[in-house]
């Protein structure tokens, strides 16, 4: 009896295992010039910005729980934060920071909820994206560009998940069971939306909303629909504004829809819209693409909380005392933060694999946040935005090639970049959580205190390891996609 | 006080078990919002009414001397319910000891009758802060500095603190009538967990009291050992907070769908409500022997290593809590985020985790020369 399955290669193969190695060959120098620029500049704002009213804008969602962080967003608007990552020649101001990974852990490490409520904002965008629908993207792209030069906040969001279905919609097996009670219907004109969905993240800020559902709940992996609907829509009502532990700057929100009526334009994607078959795999091409970005950026987001528990407990370190010395000064304290640091280094090498695993296998920049250069560049604006690039811009010809890249990529190179953006999430709440636990019983009283700011880190890192899939789901799914698709015969859900 | 019999410890939890069912639970989530949210002063006039409130107290002096088992016992059960509540029984209990046990006679009288007592719980007994200090002025004394954190300052009528005498090097325990000319307390301080068990920092600007008013002259001299006797008590309270965590994820798990099945019937979920059954029902055991210990005069050190064990544990398995729950875990209305919460908090009593094992195998080391 053989010890190691010697003969299955593919299990541990090169490819599988080697992420940044294989990056190397795609690696443009100026990938690290234009990162490092935006991670100083985002350091720089959130810093001088968000840092100082962090913690009393948590404070008041404690005072009321109704109270919606207007003043924060407002903030965020001021400063082109929920544009940067829209390239100029769409109008945006291309800094590419926003999408930016470690600009992410950045936002976290500063504010966790603050990258909470942006994460709302880029969720929405990375899911109407994935529909490539260029027509509709261009639209909400130019709606935030021009409100934010009036400096008026313009976010949307993303729902998804349903009061009787959370673990079943972040994974495409579980959908035929799901029990789900939201389902669209085709009317001349548009479509009729109907059902509630909830936990919705920034729903009560968002001006848009980026829905999707089922017109056929019987058959909803093959008939799933992506709506663009604006908060003022007959038959759109926002309901309940959770109250959440932590992770209070934005909201989560109840969003009913009671015969809503959406006209074409405002539908994104149908599984139904083209008569070819392959298309109605659109939907698991979107929710796989959707979250094997969004789970690499809860890595980020999560590694950045690791690290603001650690900043935090190394400040403080210096001040606590324990019988007259310093906690910074003692050996066992010392020990400690450095497994924090560990903790920390840990998260950001898996969520850094996990961007190399999307660039290699998918493509694009990593999530550096950089771009290639003719995106911002204003000669390209100018032919960019002629009728006739336009025209074929927002093609169907053109959205139809884009749809083929999703939907015929190599199943080896889609499972790696799902079980990479899994572990990414997984390993990187886990290390949030881990830090904030440490970190609250390292200091004792002033761990337990508002004032502090641990305190607020460890209840905006719990929902970490469980929104984007709980990690139990997640360990699933990197079974599935990491093994059990090569070992025929073993199933996983 | 002798360790209570079988039957006086199944009356008591019954009893406790009812009171927190009727005034604790039912509005337990929307209390936790303190300071926005009231003080739950009705449950505690009723836990007065049923004879909750001066359980150790001596029977010579009113209350109905009871030993830890029984305490424990309770607190557990209130824990369960709302650990807030529990923590209230648990630090005025402790203060009325360090009162009965150390006060004078006219002292004791006098406070005793206090509705409720701040105490410094959230401090490691060997390391007492040293923010305040107490100078002899005439025949009494003159407290002056700071005191962070003081459980249950911002309601009680009367704080029992420590300072350092002047000149000695010695920290004394002090009680200070709330209200005394110099004395502030401040604006509740918001913490993490055991909300509505409130907390604040004091001010002491010269407050001038009698020599009566010192309590003990030298706090390391009898502090760590009443410390040591109620450490049983924490260790009740994080295990009540399991329990109830265990029951609400056990409830939820066998009502919720996912996959087309029942999430109890998931190996991962059934192992998350592992974590939590192995933490209940193990330590339900240790804090009864840590408990019986300390009623037998010899808590250490099994109380010391027990409550290491069961409060960090407890806040490891209260995160699985609301992990069962998902995104219903960590919104307010199960209330299994305010567990997770408390769970942590609780392990703060008594000081910093990491230092709560340093100074056990200080002990265990010392005791072997």
């Amino acid at each position: 009896m053989a010890t190691l399955d010697l003969d299955r290669d593919d299990l541990f193969s090169f490819e599988d295992n080697f992420f940044s190695l294989m990056a190397l060959q795609k690696y443009d120098p100026k990938l690290i010039t234009q990162t490092r620029q935006a991670w100083q500049e985002e350091r720089k704002f959130l810093r001088e910005v968000i840092a100082p009213v962090a913690l009393a804008e948590d404070r008041k969602h404690a005072a009321d729980p109704h109270y919606i962080s207007w003043d924060l967003l407002r903030l965020a608007a001021r400063h082109g934060r929920l544009s940067n990552f829209i390239p100029k020649i769409m109008g945006g101001s291309g800094k590419g920071a926003g999408l930016s990974m470690p600009n992410s852990e950045e936002m976290a490490a500063v504010d966790a909820a603050y990258s909470g409520m942006l994460g709302g904002h880029g969720l929405g965008l990375v899911a109407l994206l994935m529909t490539f629908n260029m027509k509709v993207v261009q639209r909400v792209a130019q709606k935030i560009v021009e409100n934010e030069s009036k400096e008026k906040p313009y976010v949307i969001d993303c729902a998804i998940t349903e009061p009787a279905a959370g673990t079943d919609v972040e994974e495409i097996e579980l959908y035929p069971k799901a029990r789900l009670s939201c389902q669209a219907r085709k009317v001349p004109g548009g479509a009729v939306l109907n059902g509630r969905k909830v936990f919705i993240s920034t729903g009560h800020m968002a001006a848009d909303h980026v829905i999707l559902m089922p017109f056929d709940i019987k058959d909803a992996v093959n008939t799933y629909g992506c709506f663009l609907v604006p908060t003022d829509a007959k038959g759109f009502s926002l309901g309940r504004k959770e109250r959440k532990m932590g992770q209070r700057a934005g909201p989560a929100s109840e969003l009913i829809f009671e015969d809503c009526f959406v006209p074409d334009e405002n539908i994104a994607m149908s599984a139904l819209e083209f008569s070819e078959p392959k298309y109605r795999g659109q939907f698991k091409a979107l929710l796989e693409g959707v979250l094997g970005l969004t789970r690499t950026a809860v890595g980020a987001m999560s590694t950045g909380t690791a690290r603001g528990a650690l900043e935090r407990a190394l400040a403080l370190a210096r001040r606590v005392k324990h019988k007259g010395r310093t906690l910074i000064h003692q050996q066992w304290a010392q020990a400690l933060l450095t497994n924090m640091f560990m903790n920390v280094m840990m998260a950001r090498s898996v969520y850094f694999e996990a961007q190399f695993a999307i660039m290699t296998n998918l493509g694009g920049g990593g999530m550096s946040g950089a771009m290639p250069g003719f995106m911002n560049s204003d000669l390209v604006r100018k032919i960019f935005q002629s009728r006739g690039v336009q025209k074929i811009f927002t093609s169907t010809w053109l959205r139809k090639k884009m749809l083929d890249r999703m939907i015929d990529l190599p199943p080896e190179q889609n499972a790696r970049i799902q079980f990479m953006s899994s572990m990414a999430k997984v390993v990187g709440s886990d290390m949030a959580m881990e830090n904030c636990q440490l970190a609250v019983e390292f200091l004792s009283q002033a761990g337990l205190r508002h004032d502090q700011g641990v305190e607020k880190v460890f209840r905006d890192a719990k929902l970490l390891q469980i929104f984007e899939g709980t990690n139990q789901l997640n360990r699933l799914n990197m079974f599935k996609h990491a093994f059990a698709r090569r070992l025929p015969g073993v199933e996983v859900f | 006080m002798s360790s209570a019999s079988l039957s006086d410890l199944s009356a008591f939890q019954e009893l406790a078990t009812r009171f927190a069912k009727k005034e604790l639970e039912p509005k337990a989530i929307d209390l936790d919002d303190y300071p926005y949210a009231a003080f739950n002063d009705p449950a505690l006039k009723k836990a007065e009414e049923v004879g909750l409130f001066k359980l150790m107290v001596p029977e010579a002096l009113g209350g109905s001397g009871q030993g830890m088992a029984v305490l424990c016992q309770i607190l557990e059960e209130l824990a369960r319910a709302d650990a807030s509540f529990a923590a209230v029984i648990l630090v005025h209990t402790m203060a009325q000891a360090a009162l009965v046990q150390w006060g004078s006679a006219p002292v004791i009288d006098k406070y005793l009758r206090s509705p409720l007592l701040a105490f410094p719980a959230y401090v490691l007994p060997t390391d007492l802060p040293r923010t305040v200090s107490a100078e002899k002025k005439g025949g009494g004394w003159v407290l002056a500095g700071k005191l962070e954190y003081l459980a249950l300052a911002p309601v009680a009528q009367a704080l029992i603190l420590p300072a350092e005498v002047k000149g000695t090097n010695k920290v004394a325990f002090f009680v200070v009538d709330a209200r005394a000319k110099g004395v502030s307390v401040g604006e509740p301080v918001l913490s993490l967990g055991l909300r509505n068990c409130p907390v604040a920092d004091v001010d002491l600007a010269g407050v001038e009291v009698g020599a009566e008013h010192q309590l003990c002259p030298d706090a390391d001299a009898v502090y760590p050992a009443l410390a040591a006797n109620f450490r049983p008590a924490v260790a009740a309270l994080s295990v009540g907070v399991v329990a109830g965590s265990f029951e609400t994820a056990k409830n939820y798990a066998k009502e919720r769908y996912q996959g087309g099945r029942m999430i109890v019937e998931y190996d991962l979920v059934r192992l998350l409500l592992a974590n939590l059954a192995v933490v209940l029902e193990s330590g339900k055991a240790l804090v009864m022997s840590m408990a019986q210990a300390a009623d037998q005069k010899r808590p250490w050190p099994v109380s010391d290593a027990g409550l290491i064990l069961l409060s960090e544990a407890a806040s490891r398995a209260t995160s699985d809590g609301v992990q069962v729950l998902g995104g219903y875990g960590y919104m307010q209305d199960y209330g299994q985020e305010k567990r997770m919460r408390d769970a942590k908090q609780i392990e703060g009593i008594f000081g910093a985790a990491p230092l709560k094992r340093l100074e056990l195998i200080a002990d265990i080391l010392r005791q072997e020369e």
